[in-house]
């Protein structure tokens, strides 16, 4: 976890918007191995979710970058594909 | 505050005139005083502060279930017949908590991501601006005066959601009908005598016109909310039939409602700041914050109701099982602990991190359809009209008579005076 940005938590290639995030469980739903809810009440990326530790759910994701209510989810390269194979 | 003091905030309704007008006096006392007060009137807990009410949403012992409670009451009663009305009605999705409700909510969310509602930006501008121009028209004359409730805040939202939901636009009256009476119950009225049978008569109605709607979209598929939730129903068993009915007076009740009533919530704010109606006027860039301002200051979603699944301890309050609770959304986005001078409309803010759309699991499905329907509309609207004025005061104006849904009944304006353009 490098280069955090305040109100922002980020793990592998995944970074959340915790003052955007409301806790409304949708990335959980789509990629559960992914994201989790976590004590705060915000999304947060699973220890071993993260596309650098093997987990290559990179449709789920994708997905739950795009089903996120208040677009609090994104990546934080530009080739997420690339960087997990 | 003394004892009395005390005890006279447990009788107040939030029903009566006075507050259905301005019941933030009545919240400043709880947020300083009693920020958890059971109260007599309604026989609820009131939990007023921002921190409380975020903590209540994404707490698992605030449960959500309103119907199983209520039905359980009236069935103990001779000559109640309501059970299809409590059967469709327990199967909408904020009544229902995981894993049904989560697996509704993922069904349904695809319809309302941030890039679906990007696409329906344009038809939301198209017909703000036939609605804008209609208005322009009627003002025109001198004196003349226009009702924005009726002439823009209620159709437009009505026309968008038909078109994206999939049911035929002439239908819209029938469909705002319903809607009102299922309005009754959701939004809570005052319980009069044949409250319970109206809204069951609207709902048996609305379900044969939905199932028939559906019987169509099974034959001929087509691009819309409900054909999608018809494929899910046949495809995958996903959801039950009686999902799908229940899942759709959801959507239609809510779209047509909620964005309805935050647009006249936040004009009459609008109308009666005439520096910060001009500001918006010369700079559309400050739309989008402006919205979450009114939001915040005067959003459509007074309270959420929720049940205690468990005895629990609250602000020093025990609150026991089964007990109903409301959490003050109205009063939590004026808690002074989390927003500097709470109760003046600051259209710049920043961070404005309002409850309007409630948190955690039934935080509102449709917020980035209301955001960008409020901010398109509104920036229509100003673009088109000349300078408006409130036609009679804003205290004076005919507010609806619901608990849970704050609101005006009319919203009569006037090209301002001294305008030369």
């Amino acid at each position: 976890m490098t280069g955090e940005r305040p109100g922002h938590t980020t793990r592998g290639l995944i970074e959340v918007d915790t003052e955007a995030c409301v806790g409304s469980a949708t990335c959980v739903g789509i990629a559960s191995d992914v994201f989790s809810i976590g004590a705060g009440g915000k999304a947060v990326v699973n220890p071993r979710g993260h596309l650098d530790e093997g987990v290559q759910d990179v449709q789920g994701v994708q997905d739950a970058i795009d089903g996120c209510p208040v677009t609090a989810i994104r990546w934080r390269s530009a080739d997420p594909s690339g960087a997990a194979r | 505050m003394t004892r009395t003091d005390a005890q006279a905030l447990e009788r107040v309704s939030l029903l009566t005139p006075e507050l259905l007008v301005d019941p933030h006096p009545y919240f400043a006392e709880l947020l300083a005083h009693r920020p958890v007060l059971w109260n007599e009137a309604h026989r609820a807990w009131l939990i007023a502060r921002y921190d409380d009410v975020v903590a209540a949403f994404r707490s698992e012992a605030f449960g959500s279930d309103r119907i199983g409670p209520y039905a359980r009451l009236r069935d103990a009663r001779p000559g109640a017949d309501l059970e299809r009305m409590f059967t469709v009605l327990g199967k909408w999705m904020v009544f229902l908590s995981p894993p049904d409700h989560s697996r509704l909510r993922i069904l349904a969310h695809r319809s309302f991501t941030p890039r679906q509602v990007r696409i329906l930006k344009s038809r939301v501008e198209t017909v703000a601006a036939e609605l804008a121009a209609h208005l322009r028209a009627r003002i025109a004359p001198r004196g003349s005066s226009v009702d924005l409730v009726e002439g823009f805040c209620l159709p437009l939202p009505g026309r968008v959601i038909a078109g994206v939901f999939g049911v035929p636009e002439a239908d819209g009256e029938m469909l705002k009908s319903w809607a009102e009476e299922l309005g009754l119950f959701i939004n809570g009225s005052a319980r009069e005598e044949d409250r319970d049978r109206r809204v069951a008569d609207a709902i048996l109605e609305f379900e044969k016109y939905l199932k028939s709607l559906i019987a169509g979209y099974r034959r001929r598929p087509a691009d819309n909310i409900l054909s999608g939730l018809v494929t899910a129903n046949d495809q995958d068993d996903a959801l039950s039939e009686e999902e799908v009915v229940a899942t759709s007076m959801l959507i239609l009740d809510a779209g047509y409602k909620t964005v309805q009533n935050a647009l006249g919530n936040a004009l009459v704010l609008l109308l009666d700041s005439p520096r910060d109606y001009q500001r918006l006027q010369d700079d559309s860039d400050l739309v989008p914050a402006a919205v979450e301002e009114l939001l915040r200051l005067n959003g459509p979603s007074r309270l959420s109701v929720r049940r205690a699944v468990h005895d629990l301890e609250l602000g020093g309050c025990r609150i026991s099982k089964d007990s109903r609770v409301y959490l003050l959304q109205a009063a939590a986005n004026r808690d002074p602990r989390r927003f500097d001078d709470p109760n003046e409309l600051r259209i710049d803010r920043t961070s404005n991190s309002h409850l309007a759309f409630g948190m955690g699991i039934h935080f509102c499905l449709g917020a980035a359809l209301a955001r960008m329907e409020l901010t398109s509309a509104l920036s229509v609207l100003l673009r088109q009209l000349p300078p408006l004025e409130l036609a009679e005061p804003a205290a004076c104006l005919p507010r609806h008579r619901l608990l849970l849904l704050n609101g005006l009944e009319r919203l009569p304006v006037r090209i301002a005076r001294g305008d030369r353009r």
